[in-house]
């Protein structure tokens, strides 16, 4: 197992300081959080990911020298999806084949979010295990990422690496596999970083 | 025939105050989504507990179960409507204690700058 390997969750969507960022570190092993809102943050800006909200009137930036990732929610068809969008979260099931077939190449993120599955009865459950096992061999197959994050809007729905080694087990993916594929795609999106006057 | 010697963990979970007095609810509902995921054969062997030990606040529970079963109990504890949190897991209740104690003098200690309040997310 590589030794540089970072435990992440891309979608935490509630607030939280720089104790609380120490905290999920200490408890729940994860190192890198994906955010959408960093006005409490000030320190260790290499373990946040910020999120922006890819929309056709252009993005809307606010802070600096964050490392950004562009997401869109995935509407089930191509034609409000734009080409730089790294993450793509799936709410639904979808004639998944011909879209990551579409999209081969572009080396996108499609992001389930944990906290969602909370709320689904156990058939429409069992059907999303069924969904992202065959969902994850089509992302290897067309170079693709699978992104499991949390998707919290709480404390409480935060999931920790243990929790999320567990999904994957049950998902038949190597947890192994998963975290260092993850890193690469994440290393390999930094782009850049958003400098502003502001 | 040789005996093997069953094997366990203790899960550690944080729970939010509305929760904290309702702990046989929690297994009840706990128990209702580990059977529908994972079957009542799975369930019957997980022999899932609530193990009730002096000097823990009620806002602690601690579950047994099986170590075979500890993957689809981390995976029913996580996709349940409930406001929980696990806190952690070992196989000795002395080393459990020991972490639970940990994390809560780490939430009362920084209470004050961590960003959520346990009570009322």
């Amino acid at each position: 197992m590589p030794a540089n390997r970072n435990i992440i969750d891309l979608s935490v969507g509630f607030s939280f300081s720089d104790t609380t960022r120490s905290f999920i570190k200490k408890f729940f092993s994860i190192d890198v959080l994906g955010i959408y809102d960093n006005r409490l943050l000030d320190n260790e800006k290499d373990s946040l990911v910020l999120r922006i909200q890819n929309t056709k009137h252009g993005l809307i930036t606010t802070k600096n020298n964050y490392f950004y990732l562009y997401y869109q929610d995935f509407q089930g068809n191509l034609d409000n999806t734009y080409g730089n969008t790294d993450i793509l979260t799936i709410y639904d099931f979808f004639n998944t084949k011909n879209l990551l077939k579409k999209l081969a190449g572009k080396n996108i993120g499609f992001e389930f979010m944990v906290s969602k599955l909370r709320y689904l009865n156990v058939s429409d459950l069992g059907k999303w295990f069924s969904f992202v096992k065959y969902f994850y061999g089509l992302c290897k197959r067309y170079r693709h990422q699978l992104i499991l994050s949390s998707g919290a809007k709480n404390i409480y729905e935060l999931i920790s690496l243990r929790v999320i080694n567990s999904i994957l087990d049950k998902l038949e993916v190597s947890s192994t596999e998963y975290w260092f594929d993850l890193n690469q795609w994440l290393s390999r999106k930094k782009r850049g970083l958003i400098y502003d006057s502001i | 025939m040789t005996l093997s010697k069953k094997k366990y963990r203790y899960i550690g979970i944080y729970l939010s105050s509305h929760l904290s007095s309702n702990k046989a609810g929690i297994l009840e509902k706990l128990s209702n989504r580990y059977l529908g995921l994972f079957g009542s054969i799975d369930y019957s062997n997980a022999n899932i507990r609530i193990i009730e030990i002096k000097d823990i606040p009620n806002s602690i529970v601690i579950l047994k179960c099986r170590l075979e079963s500890l993957t689809n109990m981390l995976i029913s504890l996580s996709l349940i409507e409930l406001e929980l949190m696990i806190v952690s897991i070992s196989g000795t209740l002395k080393q459990l204690k020991k972490k639970i104690l940990t994390f809560l003098n780490h939430v009362s200690g920084y209470q004050k700058d961590l960003t959520f309040n346990f009570k009322d997310s």
